[in-house]
């Protein structure tokens, strides 16, 4: 690994540190137990646990998140935690040019169902801090999945739906 | 990277942004947020050039 990507990955480790911060005082108070984390060897641990146990709609390996991240420098990693229970996995990185967030995984784990409908708030509202921190603009969710899954991020209020264009996916997008 | 006055008004912000998104939401949008557990799809990792983002 070159030396500048090196520190291209030391240097936005401390705006996803800050995100992290930012995002976890942002919570509202039912939420405040939760921790927000990188998805560092704990969270792989715990999900390579949860894989074995629990029926999961997809089959993602969540191992490929330290290849991602070293791929894409700028990238924000995420895991949701209850107490010692893993709640949720995500990944995204900026666009090219940097002006916009994409959010481009998300896992929910169902063995904690205790903050089930609050998971994805989490996880957006980190990823709106590390917009706001690394200065992009917009917050793109890529590719969801079916119209439930549209309809009810866009219950979030500011998301609007782009259809896929010339090859690239389809996403929603809110302007931050 | 931000410094801490900017920092500070990013915490304002989320904070707003926060009562946005957990104000309570539509029943049978509720519903759907319990039940749903993934978005996007591992086609985000199949295709490494992303020079043609807008």
């Amino acid at each position: 690994m070159l030396l500048s990507h090196l520190e291209t990955i030391q240097r936005y480790d401390e705006a996803r540190i800050q995100a992290r911060e930012l995002a976890k005082k942002g919570l509202p108070r039912h939420l405040q137990s939760l921790t927000l984390a990188p998805v560092d060897n704990a969270a792989l641990v715990a999900f390579r646990t949860l894989d074995k146990k629990t029926q999961r709609i997809v089959d993602w390996d969540w191992n490929f998140a330290s290849k991602y991240c070293v791929r894409y420098p700028n990238a924000f990693d995420l895991s949701v935690w209850n107490g010692n229970s893993l709640c949720s996995l995500s990944l995204g990185r900026p666009t090219y040019k940097g002006t916009e967030m994409r959010l481009d995984f998300i896992e929910k784990f169902t063995n904690n169902p205790v903050f089930s409908g609050d998971m994805f708030g989490v996880s957006l509202l980190a990823y709106e801090a590390y917009s706001k921190v690394i200065g992009a603009r917009q917050l793109r969710i890529m590719n969801p999945e079916n119209e439930s899954l549209i309809k009810y991020y866009s219950s979030f209020g500011g998301f609007v739906y782009k259809k896929s264009l010339k090859g690239n996916p389809h996403y929603l997008v809110k302007t931050l | 990277m931000k410094n801490k006055k900017e920092l500070e008004e990013i915490e304002k912000e989320i904070k707003e942004s926060a009562k946005n998104i957990f104000k309570p939401k539509a029943k049978d949008i509720q519903k759907e947020f319990e039940k749903e557990t993934t978005l996007g799809s591992p086609k985000n990792l199949a295709e490494p050039s992303d020079t043609d983002e807008s």
